[in-house]
């Protein structure tokens, strides 16, 4: 081996040094970013192949590799939480917008104007000619529609913002899929471009946070991404997501473009934001949409039977309190009373419902769908002193007819979105029906209040459903509480989760300034070292030229 | 295990976040005072809140009613007191009036005072509280009294109010209970002696000499044949002379009464009265004095030849001689007690039945009696007076049953909102010392967190190289 063997071995030491050093600074540098897989150079000592007697040396160091200090296993799993995690934040944020317009912990509370309308009839239970306590009254009734009005808006406007922010996440969705897609191309071509694949890396942890999403890699190190089985991302080709809403149920949904057909993946959808979206809502919203309709219906049915059946000061009788909430047409026959009770919300509430009376049979037929469909009632009657009544219960509806004709032949409709209808129908302060007789009458006077009374006692009777108003309002209350205390306790257990895993990878993937700054010593102490091999040469150089010399 | 710089920064942010968020929500139930700000902080409260603030507002309510309860029946109550004293002012009155040495214009001027308590017992009678009369029904707008006739006007509805969820009470009391009659046709204040069609009538309420039952049987038709023979009655009456009235033969029992009266009017009224019933009648003859009250003071004997036990025998009155078939009697059926309310002579002054109860038509009674001078009457008005007392006092019991209800559920209603409130406050309520003591603890967390993280980072490895 030659002298000049030992300049080739320390200058290899000076390049490979250098270039650790350089890896080192670059981790230094990315200490703070975020998603950054740390990198390390893998050093290998270079044989000279040349065998000797006395043994083989070698001719210096090399790097092999520099690697991406990557764990796909966690990454995989720190991706799945993270996407949960997304969903149950979206969903918890959700959540306290519902209990924001449920608030019963505040002092203006729905509850307390529903306490409020009823004490207004007490109120004129004690006075039943006073017109202060009349207009009282009627300013209560008010104000308790319009504020349910106001809630029940507020959940329209949340489904729209849902629906809008959707719009957008799709939109950012589907720009990160591109991108993907070009990525991949690029590290398809430079297997070596380790930081293009830090920031694809990214991107798919982005898009997991927007949907959940299954990728593996392929030969040439591109990823395919798949959302429930269906590809956004394969073989060098995106695939673009849209939104848009059901023509019946108004219900969100998603589509994937392949080609020239759209493929229909809203069940696909699982995890992360736009499922959280999906949840909030078409589940959460509507149902809480349909409870207010079920309070508002059944409340004003059961105030208006109470009210028909009293006598205004000017000894008017049959008023509805509040603006009836159904559509009514009767083709034949009468009945002196009509009142409708839902026990519960279902796709056929809204129905528009044909009933029939032949003096025995009832026929109920449901003209929505076609061809009608026949519904059979339960039939229940009775008498009340010279009244016959029946109650026939059909689809969780229950209607109450009096005095029924025999050859009565009617069809109703209740109004969808009753709750954006429930308005005061009584305007004349003199048609508040607190009298059980005629106040003009000779057996009854003015300070009549039967009537009255009989409403406010409406407080404490199984009117909404099977329960009391104020009870059937505070278990819509309190259920809003126990989704969104779980809301919260999920996410903060996947904030956990992620965290520890994330933990896990930063063990791994992550910068530690300190080790940096060990290996920072350790790679300029070998680079002297291999300087000083250079110098040493050099002068053994010198030593022999000042022989010649 | 390896901490990276970037891990240490996340989990030490992470920390902080979580130490003021749960600071932020300790101040904010300091500032709020309430344990419970949404929903889901506590979903089993909120629930319970709910209930608990709606059973506090039905509470309120209730006392508010209460109040008014209250109000009307306290009223009520004042108002009977006052009754009660116009009748005790009556009744002296009437004792005053009942006094022999008392001159009849001494009388007129008692009358005077009495007529002057009617007006005033009217008067209280349509008092009107807060905008309603308490003692009408539920034409509540209306004077339940006419002042001129007397007479009821309203309805006899009572209002009740809920007093509670299980309890309701009534705050009025319709007048047609105790003060006055109902109807425009019928009349309280009748003349001295008039029937409601306006015809004369004359019966005295007090005792008078009844005839008894001919041994034949009784009487069913008062215009048939009473004596055969005829005959002479020989009627005295106290000190005065005796008259001699002659019945011719044959008479019948009208014939008698208007012979006598004739012929010994200015001593005695006679009068035919059915003492059975309609169905089965039985007719006698009534003579009473001349003025009314002192018919035992008469005499009567008889010469006729009619058989024993019949005709005209059965007209004496002489006890002294052991010879009297006619009876002084006070409660003669169809005489001073008429009970049907179709009778012609129901609504007579003179027919006392239905004055005891009645407090308008008694006190009245006594003021007419003081007005005619007739002792006899004013003598029993006492005991009217008497009568509608009680019946006052039985009205104040009603409302003061009602008021000790009232009462009564008052305390119920204050201990169930006093239980109410404290489990509102255990649910709602924010424990300020344990809130106090966990701010606190949490501050010096977030001070040795703050600490700990500025002198970690104070220096690396890197100050180390120089």
């Amino acid at each position: 081996m030659g002298l000049t063997a030992l300049f080739d071995i320390g200058k290899s030491g000076i390049l490979t040094y250098q270039k650790a050093l350089e890896v080192t600074s670059h981790n230094i540098a990315n200490a703070a970013t975020d998603g950054y897989t740390r990198q390390d150079v893998i050093l290998q000592n270079i044989t000279s192949g040349i065998v000797s007697t006395s043994g083989v040396s070698g001719s210096g160091v090399k790097i092999i590799d520099i690697q991406r200090m990557y764990d796909s296993f966690i990454d995989l799993q720190l991706k799945t939480e993270s996407s949960n995690l997304t969903y149950w934040n979206v969903f918890q944020n959700g959540m306290l917008t519902l209990e924001n317009i449920f608030n019963e912990a505040s002092d203006d509370s729905m509850g307390n104007l529903i306490n409020d309308f009823f004490n207004a009839w007490q109120e004129l239970s004690q006075n039943p000619s006073g017109t202060t306590e009349r207009n009282l009254l009627l300013d209560k009734a008010d104000y308790l529609t319009k504020r349910i009005k106001i809630s029940y808006q507020s959940l329209i406007e949340e489904r729209d913002e849902i629906y809008k922010d959707t719009q957008n996440l799709v939109d950012q969705a589907n720009q990160y899929i591109d991108q993907i897609n070009a990525l991949n191309e690029k590290i398809a071509a430079n297997p070596g471009a380790l930081d293009a694949k830090d920031q694809r890396d990214n991107l798919v942890k982005q898009l997991n946070d927007i949907v959940k999403i299954t990728y593996f890699e392929d030969n040439f190190g591109r990823y395919s991404i798949l959302v429930g089985g269906m590809p956004l991302v394969d073989g060098g080709k995106a695939y673009q997501l849209s939104v848009g809403l059901d023509n019946n149920t108004q219900n969100m949904k998603f589509s994937l473009q392949m080609g020239s057909s759209n493929v229909d993946v809203t069940t696909l959808i699982q995890g992360g934001k736009l499922k959280a979206g999906i949840d909030l809502r078409d589940n959460v919203i509507p149902e809480y949409m349909n409870k207010l309709n079920m309070f508002v219906f059944d409340l004003t049915e059961a105030i208006n039977e109470q009210h028909r059946s009293g006598y205004g000061l000017d000894g008017s009788s049959g008023n509805n309190f509040f603006n009836s909430l159904y559509d009514l047409t009767i083709s034949n026959g009468s009945y002196s009373d009509m009142a409708i009770n839902l026990k519960d919300i279902n796709t056929s509430t809204y129905d528009k419902y044909q009933i029939q009376f032949d003096g025995t049979n009832w026929t109920v037929n449901d003209l929505t769908t076609t061809p009608p469909t026949s519904v059979s009632p339960t039939v229940t009657s009775w008498t009340e002193g010279t009244d016959t009544y029946y109650k026939l219960s059909f689809n969780n509806i229950e209607i109450t007819l009096k005095n029924p004709s025999a050859d009565l032949n009617f069809t109703y409709q209740i109004k969808s979105n009753p709750t954006m209808y429930s308005e005061v129908a009584i305007n004349d302060i003199n048609k508040i029906a607190a009298a059980g007789e005629n106040p003009t009458g000779s057996t009854s006077g003015v300070m009549d209040n039967d009537n009255a009374r009989k409403i406010y006692n409406l407080l404490n009777s199984s009117i909404i459903g099977n329960s009391n108003p104020v009870d059937f309002y505070r278990s819509i209350v309190s259920e809003i509480g126990v989704y969104s205390s779980s809301a919260q306790t999920q996410k903060s257990f996947q904030q956990s989760l992620v965290q520890q895993i994330d933990q896990k990878r930063q063990d791994i993937s992550g910068v530690s300034l300190d080790e940096e700054a060990v290996n920072l010593v350790k790679y300029q102490k070998m680079y002297e070292a291999s300087a000083r091999v250079i110098k040493v040469a050099d002068e053994i150089l010198k030593t022999l030229f000042d022989m010649v010399s | 295990m390896k901490v990276t710089t970037n891990f240490f920064y996340e989990t030490f942010v992470a920390n902080l976040n979580k130490q003021l968020d749960a600071m932020y929500k300790d101040q904010l139930q300091l500032a709020t005072g309430k344990r419970v700000l949404s929903p889901g902080d506590d979903p089993v409260a909120i629930s319970r809140i709910t209930k608990y603030k709606s059973e506090i507002a039905a509470l309120d309510e209730y006392q508010r009613v209460i109040d008014t309860a209250k109000n009307y029946n306290s009223a009520i109550e004042t108002a009977i007191e006052d009754l009660k004293n116009m009748v005790i002012q009556a009744k002296q009155y009437a004792v005053q009036g009942s006094t022999d040495t008392l001159s009849a214009t001494g009388r007129l001027a008692l009358a005077d005072d009495v007529n002057t308590l009617i007006q005033r017992s009217i008067d209280t009678v349509n008092t009107k509280i807060g905008g309603r009369y308490i003692f009408a029904g539920y034409k509540g707008d209306t004077p339940p009294v006419n002042a001129s006739t007397g007479v009821y006007e309203s309805d006899s509805n009572l209002q009740y109010l809920d007093i509670n969820s299980f309890l309701d009470v009534p705050v009025n009391l319709p007048a047609s209970k105790f003060f006055t009659y109902v109807g425009a046709s019928t009349q309280v204040f009748t003349p001295y002696n008039q029937t409601d069609t306006g015809s004369i009538h004359d019966v005295d309420p007090l005792s008078a000499l009844l005839m008894s039952r001919p041994s034949g049987g009784a009487i069913i038709d008062p215009t048939t044949p009473f004596t055969t023979n005829g005959g002479t009655l020989t009627i005295k009456f106290a000190d005065n002379n005796p008259v001699e009235v002659t019945i011719g033969a044959p008479a019948s029992l009208n014939d008698v009464r208007d012979t006598i009266n004739s012929q010994a009017g200015d001593y005695v009224k006679a009068w035919v009265v059915n003492t059975g019933t309609s169905t089965v009648p039985d007719y006698r003859l009534v003579i009473n004095s001349m003025p009314a009250g002192k018919s035992d003071q008469i005499r009567i004997s008889i010469n006729t030849t009619d058989a024993a036990g019949t005709g005209l025998n059965l007209l004496s009155y002489s006890p002294e001689t052991g010879s009297a078939t006619m009876t002084v009697e006070n409660n003669i059926n169809g005489y001073n007690y008429i009970t049907d309310a179709t009778d012609p002579n129901y609504y007579s002054f003179n027919n006392n039945y239905l004055n005891e109860s009645n407090y308008l038509r008694a006190v009245y009674f006594l003021k007419v009696a003081l007005e005619n001078n007739d002792q006899g009457k004013i003598q029993k008005a006492v005991d009217y007076m008497d009568k509608i007392s009680d019946n006052l006092y039985k009205q104040q019991s009603i409302i003061g049953a009602r008021l000790s209800k009232i009462e009564s559920i008052t305390d119920y209603n204050l201990d169930i909102k006093t239980n109410t409130q404290q489990s509102l406050s255990n649910d709602q309520d924010a424990d300020a010392v344990q809130v106090i003591s966990d701010l606190t603890q949490r501050m010096s967390v977030l001070q040795a967190l703050r600490v700990t993280f500025t002198d970690f980072f104070r220096s690396n490895l890197f100050d180390f190289l120089s």
